[in-house]
């Protein structure tokens, strides 16, 4: 047996099962179709359980013996020695061949290379177009190159061909030639003994699931969007501001806005009750008023404190599925049955946050479909021996979750491999 | 902060706190939950009344309804609750024929839950009981004479002919009536009174 | 020799720092200075090899260490290096301020030479591990867990529990799943373990380190015996209690008040009568786990399924899969928010109050049997286990992991992990993974010898008092006593040097980091800042290496300003900082020290953040007692996620 494996997605689940099978002494190639590492992650400032960075990953023996876990642009991701890294790539076809696997992937042009780039930023500042940053709800401007993320590794820019000119002030500014802007696609094949799936989930657009104003109103914003204005590196630095910047007084939470609905999403997302709270939680210390409108709060054993934290500080919550929002002189209302007390409640908030459903990233992709379930999750183990799947793309789930079954796949994939199985 | 732990008691304190923090609205004469659970049972035995065993209480039916929004004591939520918990009180309350059958809670139910057929059904189970409204005994008895659920005036005869619609004839009053007869409904509606009156919900 | 090498990043660091004043200054304090524009590229990187000597000492000012120190790393061979990061620390976060900016740089520099003076070669070793792997616990997990370690070649003796019994495991721990899934996972598993060592009994001590454990087991049949383990998994499992409001439920006064799962035990006997009414009461008061309420909705389905009529009076619908709800409600299951406040027994059965909630009213059910779910817990032998393995529990007995986010089977100590429901209630397919978790790490452990290079703390025996502080202190139990010495353990060391700062006679010292090393370095920085910056006001901030540090480079990256006059000084760990540094940084002239840690339990070492802050509250008693301004000192803690931190501490001038 061979011992390359690709891992096929950069989020926590991806990067834990790369780090674990390297330190085992696999070939591992991780890719990843975004700019940069950290999936979901990377778009949430604090998460649970612990209240604390989304970007934190296990640290890996090889570099950081001793260690237990580091920031993620202190991971040094990708300068393990069995470990390649190819941001922007994308798995175009999966040939099972004998016992082993074909898989090709595409490279889209960063325009920036990676092994001159020394991140001195100056790019960034000579450019001058600025576009609407879209990680940043559209609130706040970005150049054509652009960091997508503040702690994103790769830590070099990229460049958006889609708005930039081509006026190549970039390109003299760089005294190492970093930039090359006409940088072409790559495509390469790798053999491979074995493929993990770990390409997560992504919130649904909420535009799908109508009634709850998503798309007609600017201040009914998902959890995530809500995420960015609370990230303190995010477009308001930190503070709840409506979308015509005024300072928000009142929140409105609507959970299972489209989860555990057979006319959206049937499944339970299961992390969201939890971010929610912890989203509420920010926002009561900024003075805001916090309604959660919930069905069943689901909160796992190892976050019971974001609840009781909740509560203590006192976010009201109302038992009931809001049926629409209306906008009224601007502002969302929420139309919602307190089925506890058997009252119509038209709630007035100046923002409207909803629960969208976790979604997973495969299921766009044709060539993973075969592997698929009707929801489009992976089982862990596939019926086709060779091709495992972790972290969300099993199915909606939460960090500890996540990296737990990343783990336990990759045992599996090395005992598949080395012997043991 | 430790996340693996908890204060259970407090927890719970809380916990009891919320729950309870409506708790001055419960109703303090119990009623009882029949044990053979006929009224439920029998519409689950219809078509569609199936749906019924769905339905979570989420509440988004009455968020939905229209003449929940004018009306607070008409909530189909908790009409289901009732038929859920086989509450035959409810085919005997005059409030159910308020429902429009828009239909919108149905559309909008994340259980698919038929709502508006479940509300026929209940109404269904009060006509049985003889607890007709006044109003649709009228209706009842307008198709007898007019062949129609209302009576068609002049003026909204000359609307139709403005808007362009088609002229509407006349309905084969004799026949239906002929057939309604014969299925035994005539004698029936002649000799049905409402035990709600007239009055009320005009 | 001492070598400076500076980097003006691609010629953008010098447009604000003034890099000729900066060359004019460090050449007093530096044997060689030399700058160039891209140190972290091939042509920097060889530029620097050609200018170096085997035994020099190096100062590296550019971006932070985490970014030029890996490919220095893996040019160079010198260990004696230290790094300023004039890049994240100084240029991207000082922009308005370039006069100011150029002496923090200058300040910062003359500092990490006199850190170089006192920085010694970090000690390295290699410690050879048992290759035998003890697992205690024969449930599935265990079962598990000695199964995966046994196909990898490892080593594995099972130890479980004298009075196990296959049939009553199969009955109790019916919750995880199915019961003939269960079933045969553990009737598969048992087949491949047929030359795995399994003894009955249970552990009398425990002693040794990670790699090395001597585990001491009184067993049934030749009493004790002792034998040495690489690692140790705990894999005890759970049992099953009823709530605390089952006595109200009238349980054990009526024989119709049963637990729910002997409704659905096999034997024909304790069979529910099919077509009875069962009212199912869930404890309203303790919050239920997606397991507990997955295997309540499992149970409702099969008991509606049979025909009896099932009303469940719950509070919050738990479970890891929505349609096992469903599949609840489609056979019949009614479910009724609210609370069971009352239950009377007649001759019809049982006569039931409910407070509906949903329809704020009060509902009389009269039930044939009311069935109470019981509630998940760990076996009393984990508290047992945990207490002598030396492991912690939480409150409610379940083994507490090292960091609930990352690392699942973690335990307090090292070389010891957790699987399965010692942990936390977890369905089948959670304990399968959790096992496998734990091979992981205990596999990672036993292959090979462990090496390890770091500053370690070094104990002057004529100086301890034998006073045990740091035993209690170390949260890894890298220091023991020996023949009345403190005595450290290499293998368990995190390097953080939390042991220092609990010290009362200070006859701990970390190398590269003594007492004196900090005193010189505050008062060169004083000093320096006193030449370059006259009576302005500074600041000393002392930040953990982990997410403080973190936090303050993110702070550069994303542009939020802060002011000069603000010198950052790493340690392993904010709980290495004792009263004494942060006296000495305001006797050299700070005008404010701060000391800033990761997140409420977060730290990277366990117990950082706690005793940093109990170290300034103290230093504040202190400066109270003797007159001066306790505001002076404050404890933070600051995180990557954000990077206002340091703007927040250290506001710019205006």
């Amino acid at each position: 047996m061979g011992d390359t494996v690709i891992v096929v997605g950069a989020g926590l689940a991806g990067i834990q099962v790369s780090h674990q099978l390297a330190d085992l002494g696999l070939r591992v190639h991780l890719v990843e179709k975004e700019a940069t590492v950290g999936g979901l992650s990377a778009h949430l400032g604090k998460v649970f359980p612990t209240d604390d960075c989304a970007l934190c990953l296990d640290a890996c023996e090889e570099l950081f013996s001793g260690h237990h876990r580091r920031c993620q642009y202190r991971s040094l991701l990708g300068t393990q020695k069995k470990l390649s890294l190819h941001t922007l790539t994308e798995v175009r076809s999966i040939k099972h061949e004998g016992d082993k696997f074909s898989v090709s992937l595409k490279t889209t042009p960063r325009y920036v290379l990676l092994d001159r780039c020394v991140v001195c930023l100056e790019c960034i500042n000579v450019c001058d177009v600025e576009v609407p940053d879209e990680l940043n709800l559209g609130r706040v401007l970005r150049r054509a190159v652009y960091r997508p993320i503040p702690q994103g590794v790769p830590l070099a820019p990229i460049i958006d061909m889609n708005s930039c000119t081509k006026c190549s002030k970039c390109v003299d500014v760089c005294k190492v030639d970093a930039i090359d802007l006409e940088q072409k696609c790559k495509t390469r094949t790798i053999k491979a003994d074995a493929v993990v799936l770990a390409t997560g989930v992504e919130e649904s657009s909420p535009s799908v699931l109508p009634g709850y104003a998503y798309g007609h109103c600017e201040d009914v914003l998902t959890q995530r969007e809500l995420g960015r204005l609370l990230d303190s590196a995010g477009p308001s630095n930190g503070k709840a501001l409506t979308a015509s910047g005024r300072q928000v007084g009142s929140v409105t939470m609507i959970l299972c806005a489209g989860s555990r609905d057979l006319n959206a999403v049937e499944y339970c997302s299961r992390a969201c009750c939890t971010y929610s709270l912890k989203h509420a939680i920010m926002l009561r210390e900024q003075g805001v008023d916090v309604t959660i409108c919930y069905m069943d709060l689901r909160v796992p054993t190892h976050s019971q404190s974001f609840l009781e934290r909740a509560r203590e500080s006192d976010v009201t919550f109302v038992r009931g599925k809001p049926d629409h929002v209306v906008v009224r002189e601007g502002s969302p209302v929420t139309i919602v049955e307190d089925t506890e007390s058997q009252k119509r409640l038209e709630i007035e908030s100046d923002l409207v946050v909803l629960a969208s459903p976790l979604v997973p990233h495969a299921a766009e992709r044709e060539v993973f479909n075969s592997f698929l379930d009707k929801y489009g999750f992976a089982a862990r183990h596939n019926a086709l021996k060779g091709i495992y799947a972790c972290g969300t793309s099993t199915g909606a789930n939460d960090i500890p979750g996540s990296v737990a079954e990343a783990n336990s796949v990759a045992l599996e994939v090395y005992m598949a491999l080395k012997g043991g199985a | 902060m430790n996340t693996d732990s908890l204060d259970t008691s407090r927890l719970m304190r809380n916990q009891f706190k919320l729950r309870f923090a409506k708790c001055e609205l419960i109703d303090l004469t119990p009623s009882s939950v029949s044990s053979d659970l006929e009224f439920r049972n029998w519409i689950l035995r219809q078509p569609e009344g199936k749906t019924l065993r769905r339905c979570y209480q989420c509440g988004r039916c009455t968020g939905a309804c229209p003449i929940a929004e004018i009306d607070q004591s008409f909530n189909p939520r908790l009409f289901l609750e009732k038929v859920i918990l086989a509450d035959e009180s409810l085919a005997e309350n005059q409030l159910i024929w308020t429902c429009l059958t828009c239909e919108q809670c149905e559309v909008r139910c994340p259980e698919h839950v038929k709502i508006p057929q479940i509300l026929i059904l209940a109404k269904v189970r009060g006509l049985v009981a003889g607890n007709t409204p006044q109003t649709a005994l009228d209706r009842a008895r307008t198709i007898l004479s007019e062949g129609r659920t209302i009576q068609v005036s002049d003026p909204m005869l000359k609307t139709r002919d403005k808007m362009g619609l088609p002229s509407l004839g006349s309905p084969p009053v004799k026949q239906l009536a002929e057939a309604l007869k014969d299925l035994g409904l005539v004698e029936k509606l002649e000799n049905i009174e409402s035990i709600y009156g007239g009055d009320r919900d005009e | 020799m001492k070598k400076l090498f500076l980097c003006t990043c691609n010629g953008t660091l010098n447009k604000l720092l003034d890099f000729t004043r900066i060359g004019k200054e460090a050449k007093a304090i530096y044997d060689v200075v030399e700058v160039a524009d891209n140190l972290c590229l091939e042509e920097g990187l060889a530029e620097l090899e050609k200018g170096l000597s085997g035994d020099d000492r190096l100062v590296i000012g550019a971006c932070s260490s985490q970014i030029i120190g890996v490919p220095m790393k893996q040019r160079i061979k010198n260990d004696l290096v230290a790094f300023v990061p004039l890049r994240e620390q100084v240029g991207w976060v000082h922009l308005e301020e370039g006069e100011s900016a150029t002496n923090k740089a200058i300040v910062l520099l003359s500092d990490a030479a006199v850190q170089l003076d006192y920085m010694e070669s970090q000690a390295e070793f290699t410690e050879n591990m048992v290759g035998r792997v003890l697992v205690i616990g024969g449930g599935i997990a265990g079962l598990k867990a000695a199964s995966d370690l046994h196909r990898l070649g490892v080593e594995v003796t099972l130890l479980e529990p004298f009075k196990l019994d296959k049939h009553h495991y199969l009955q109790t721990s019916v919750f995880m799943s199915d019961a003939d899934t269960l079933r045969s996972e553990i009737q598969e598993i048992q087949k491949t373990i047929l030359d795995v060592e399994r003894i009955r009994g249970e552990i009398r001590e425990v002693r040794g380190q990670l790699g090395s454990y001597e585990v001491t087991i009184n067993g049934a049949k030749d009493g004790s015996m002792t034998q040495e383990f690489g690692a140790i998994i705990i894999a005890s499992g759970n049992q099953q209690s009823l709530p605390s409001s089952a006595k109200k439920m009238r349980y054990g006064k009526s024989e119709r008040v049963v637990t729910l799962d002997s409704l659905i035990s096999n034997s024909k006997k304790k069979r529910a009568k099919d077509r009875s009414t069962i009212l199912v009461a869930v404890d309203f008061d303790a919050p239920m786990s997606s397991v507990e309420g997955s295997h309540l909705l499992r149970t409702t389905r099969d008991l509606a399924a049979r025909g009896n009529t099932i009303i469940v009076v719950y509070s919050d619908i738990q479970t890891e899969d929505e349609n096992l709800y469903r599949e609840a409600r489609d056979s019949g299951v009614i479910f009724i928010r609210g609370r069971v406040t009352r239950i009377k027994e007649n001759d019809k059965g049982l006569s039931c109050r409910i407070e509906n909630t949903l329809e704020s009213m009060q509902r009389d059910v009269i039930a044939d049997r009311v069935a109470i779910p019981r509630l998940i817990g760990p076996t009393i032998e984990t508290t047992q286990i945990a207490e002598k393995l030396g492991v912690e529990c939480d409150d409610s007995g379940f083994i507490r992991t090292r960091y609930s986010k990352m690392k699942p089977v973690q335990t307090s100590r090292r070389g010891i992990f957790v699987a399965g429901g010692a942990k936390m209630p977890m369905s089948l397919s959670d304990a399968m993974a959790s096992a496998q978790n734990a091979v992981l790490e205990a596999f990672k452990i036993v292959r090979s010898p462990l090496v390890r290079s770091g500053w370690i703390p070094v104990i002057d025996d004529e100086e301890c008092d034998v006073c045990k502080a740091c035993l209690d202190a170390c949260p890894n139990d890298a220091l023991r006593l020996m023949d009345d010495r403190i005595v450290h353990i290499p293998a368990h060391c995190e390097f953080c040097g939390i042991c220092v700062s609990a010290c009362p006679t200070r006859a701990i010292e970390f190398q590269s980091h003594s007492k004196e090393s900090w005193f010189a370095r505050f008062e060169a920085i004083a000093a320096t800042h006193k030449r370059l910056e006259g009576k302005k006001p500074f600041s000393l901030v002392f930040a953990c290496s982990e997410c403080a540090n973190a936090s303050i480079d993110q702070a550069g990256f994303v542009g939020k300003q802060y002011g000069t006059g603000s010198y950052v000084i790493q340690f392993p760990c904010a709980g290495m900082v004792s009263p004494i540094e942060i006296l000495k940084g305001l006797v050299v002239g700070a005008n404010r020290v701060i000391v800033a840690h990761c997140p409420p339990g977060g730290c990277h070492h366990q117990t950082g953040d706690h005793l940093s802050e109990l170290v300034v509250s103290l230093t504040r008693d202190m400066l109270r007692e003797i007159g001066q301004n306790p505001d002076r000192v404050r404890a933070t803690y600051m995180m990557a996620a954000m990077p206002d931190k340091m703007q927040k501490e250290v506001p710019v001038r205006g």
